[in-house]
């Protein structure tokens, strides 16, 4: 565990206060251009709460928060992870007993009911009863569904089950399956995070897992990146669905695809930004027979937020979208398929899609794999 | 004076959201993007629009409250920061735009940023002529009153050769509009002009008249290596000479291409200097042009030479200018952006004089900058804001200042003058022996802001 202010300390003293974060960050625009709801303006918080001048409260919590989606990062000029900064804050301001409203109801969800949703666990898999056979208990490969995807998007859980389970044969879900915990850490509550991420690689291996493969790119990073910056080790082998199909279709173990449809493809902020995958969707879907994919306005590492990241939606309901909508404006002409691999975006942009009425239906990329192997097959 | 009561006013005709007064917010708003000046400022006023800048304005002469205006907060000279207190006026939300292509005009208001300015114009075939490096933070407000420049100045010059008339607002809350939007007129004395450069000191800038220039129907980039910095020069002052009149004209010293090298590996030769042109025009002539930059950049010993005429290749050619200045941030802890303009023929000699100042300071300065009209900008790196290296890199900015005043130029281009340049601004008034200029500068403050409340402690004392 770090020393948080000590920790921001390197940060703060690095940020050269130029301000070209915030030309790209979507909640300072959100926000009418609010100074301190910008990057700059959170990264002089930061400094604020590190001399003293600034103390711990609801109010400087609420201008800390944003969507997490790290576009301010590409543009730092001294090459700060600024979304990193953000977090220690996040910990700083919780371990100092400031947590906001919505952020703590969303800790005791994830706490108490196993999501954060606020949904009983058997919503969260309600989503098997739609697969065509129970699945398995035990394999060596887990399908890591999620919350999001499992309650909000289950028909994206059901493809990314039925294509994995056609392509490797055997591939088990773990039974009530835990909350990735990940909010806990986006909030700051560092040491709840731990223990949760803990009972989650547990309930993995009591299943038989050594490969985990998530629709969530939240998940995938819970595992494989915030168990490590709390210190814990594990050996399993974490894979976004992405990742995973990619590797298999390197190994020439992906059937024929064929799908007829003009497609382009959104890069979640945590797959694309904090992850790297960039590359690997777009080979995937351009191995699909019949897919035309043109990218959008704004795309890759460059690629604007959706707005549902970050904890952000719950304390900026309406900001939150207008992000979304605002996403919307970087689609090509003449698109049947707005593709993304987050179920968090997936939800964003169906309902900002609803919003201003366009015609385009948005989809998870394991649904798109899903469907043109049907067709193919 | 009562900012109690001031504040409670202008929340009852402008609307709680529009008024900040939250310790957090007026920390944040106490900075810009210099280095070392902040203040705190006692209320943030977020005006929506000449209406609401009208209320504020009124209020503020009412109860003598100093006003700073404020854009993107993207000054390097301390301009948008509150060092006296006041209320800080956020004009970012006023943003709108309109593009008059019949008449190559542009009009934007002051909060929207040059590089949305710029975005909109290229929608009708048209560019903004100026593009200060800041162009997505800083706005059309802040770079009028700071009369900024960028790249293409080696063509277009600063701000204020592309404003045709600017809406100002002046305590007490008239508004005035200073020009028309037109490419010729002759109105007496130049008063939108006045404005330029004049920092918020004069009159809270709303909006601006441009003229815009169309997109280039072709561009080619050129980018070659020096051993020796003299010829690099030369060559910058040769492409003038024979009458040659690039898109923007670049100079790098060896300091800027190790750093730009040794963090984004580019495969940069180790060179003494380089320099990159752009050309435009016509489709056919543009190999033509390139070939004329090819052969006055060989005549004066370039060893290496790029050329890059598809987007991709521009683009890649192009990263060695745009990584300095992030390559240096990366380096270095603190940088001291210095901003000076010398006659291009002293371009040698300046360059030489920053190497030996370099040496007797004992700190690392990278000059790269504008060189096709003569403005370099000195980035000294140092690892702390304080002490005796900071001591160091300070005297060694200033003693940059003098020698481009000994050659016949400026201690600023285009970065504005604001707090950290105030004894500067004097001492090349002296220098000229016009310190009467700075007399009349006062007297002219004094018609248009009698109270002194508009941005106190910038420019001049």
């Amino acid at each position: 565990m770090v020393d948080p202010l000590n920790d921001l300390r390197k940060y703060v003293d690095s940020c050269k206060k130029c301000g070209f974060c915030k030309a790209v960050c979507p909640v300072f625009r959100s926000s009418g251009y609010i100074e301190t709801a910008g990057p700059r303006g959170r990264m002089l918080l930061l400094q604020g709460l590190l001399e003293g001048a600034l103390k711990p409260n609801n109010y400087l919590s609420r201008r800390l928060h944003c969507t997490l989606c790290g576009y301010c990062s590409i543009k730092c000029v001294s090459g700060l992870e600024l979304t990193e900064a953000y977090l220690i804050g996040r910990h700083y301001l919780l371990s100092n007993g400031v947590v906001l409203p919505g952020i703590k109801d969303l800790i005791s969800n994830v706490v108490s009911l196993g999501n954060p949703y606020g949904v009983g666990s058997g919503i969260k898999s309600m989503w098997i009863d739609f697969l065509e056979e129970r699945p398995a208990k035990e394999s060596k490969v887990i399908y890591f569904a999620g919350c999001t995807t499992a309650i909000r998007r289950p028909e994206s859980a059901v493809a990314a089950y039925s294509l994995l389970k056609s392509i490797v044969g055997e591939v088990a879900i773990v039974e009530d399956e835990p909350c990735c915990h990940s909010p806990l850490y986006l909030a700051g509550d560092w040491s709840r995070f731990k223990e949760g991420v803990l009972k989650v690689i547990k309930s993995i291996k009591n299943a038989g897992g050594s490969v985990v493969v998530t629709t969530c790119p939240a998940c995938t990073r819970s595992l494989r990146e915030y168990a490590r910056n709390v210190g814990v080790e594990h050996d399993l082998s974490v894979y976004h669905i992405v990742e995973y199909l990619r590797e298999l279709l390197n190994q020439g173990r992906l059937p024929n695809l064929e799908l007829e449809a003009t497609i382009t493809y959104h890069d979640p902020c945590e797959l694309g930004r904090h992850m790297g995958i960039v590359r690997e969707p777009r080979e995937l879907l351009n191995r699909i027979r019949g897919i035309k994919l043109v990218e959008m306005k704004a795309s890759g590492l460059e690629s604007n937020c959706c707005g549902g990241g970050g904890l952000y939606l719950p304390l900026d309901p309406e900001g939150s979208m207008s992000i979304a909508i605002n996403r919307l404006n970087d689609l090509p002409d003449g698109v049947k398929y707005l593709v993304t691999a987050c179920p968090s975006c997936e939800v964003q942009l169906s309902r900002a899609v609803q919003t201003v009425n366009l015609d385009i239906e948005v989809v998870d990329i394991s649904e798109i794999v899903w469907r043109s192997l049907s067709r193919s097959n | 004076m009562n900012i109690n009561l001031a504040i409670d006013r202008l929340r009852e005709l402008l609307g709680e959201e529009k008024v900040l007064t939250a310790p957090e917010d007026l920390y944040v708003y106490g900075y810009d993007s210099s280095i070392v000046y902040t203040g705190r400022p006692w209320a943030v006023i977020r005006a929506t629009s000449t209406d609401d800048v009208v209320h504020v304005l009124k209020v503020a002469d009412e109860y003598s409250i100093p006003i700073i205006p404020r854009g993107g907060g993207s000054s390097l000279t301390g301009s948008s920061v509150p060092v006296n207190g006041g209320i800080v006026l956020d004009l970012r939300s006023m943003n709108k735009i309109k593009v008059y292509v019949d008449d190559g005009v542009v009009e934007a208001e002051a909060g929207a940023t040059v590089d949305e300015v710029d975005r909109e114009c290229r929608k009708y075939g048209f560019m903004f002529p100026i593009d200060p490096a800041s162009a997505e933070v800083a706005t059309i407000g802040g770079t009028i009153a700071n009369d900024g420049g960028g790249m293409r100045g080696a063509r277009y010059g600063t701000m204020r050769h592309a404003l045709l008339a600017v809406e100002v607002v002046l305590p007490g809350g008239k508004v005035l509009q200073l020009g028309s939007p037109v490419y010729k007129q002759a109105l007496g004395y130049e008063l939108a002009q006045l404005i330029a450069g004049s920092e918020g000191t004069l009159g809270v800038i709303t909006r601006g008249w441009f003229k815009i220039v169309p997109l280039p129907e072709r561009l080619g980039r050129i980018l070659a290596f020096f051993n020796d910095v003299e010829d690099a020069a030369k060559a910058i002052f040769m492409i003038r000479r024979r009458g040659l009149n690039p898109l923007i004209l670049e100079f790098l010293d060896d300091i800027t291409l190790q750093a730009v090298e040794s963090v984004y590996k580019l495969g940069l030769p180790q060179a003494a200097a380089a320099v990159l042109a752009d050309v435009d025009g016509p489709h056919e002539s543009i190999e033509r042009l390139i070939n004329t930059f090819r052969n006055i950049f060989e005549e004066f010993r370039a060893f290496k030479v790029e050329v890059a005429l598809t987007p991709e290749e521009m683009n890649r050619i192009y990263m060695a200018r745009k990584a300095a200045y992030p390559a240096l941030s990366k380096l270095y802890p603190v940088v001291i952006i210095g901003d000076i303009c010398v006659p291009i023929s002293k371009l040698p000699q300046m360059v030489k004089a920053i190497k030996s100042i370099a040496s007797k300071y004992d700190v690392p300065i990278a000059a790269v900058g504008h060189a096709g009209d003569g403005n370099l900008h000195t980035f000294t790196g140092l690892n702390t804001a304080s002490g005796d290296e900071w001591d160091r890199g300070c005297k060694a900015n200033d003693e940059i200042s003098l020698i481009a005043l000994e050659l016949g130029g400026s201690v600023s281009a285009e970065h504005g003058i604001g707090i950290q340049k105030k004894y500067l601004l004097e001492k090349e008034i002296k220098y000229r022996g016009s310190e009467y200029a700075l007399e009349i500068m006062r007297q002219i403050k004094r018609i248009f802001d009698p109270k002194g409340i508009l941005n106190p402690g910038k420019l001049f004392d």
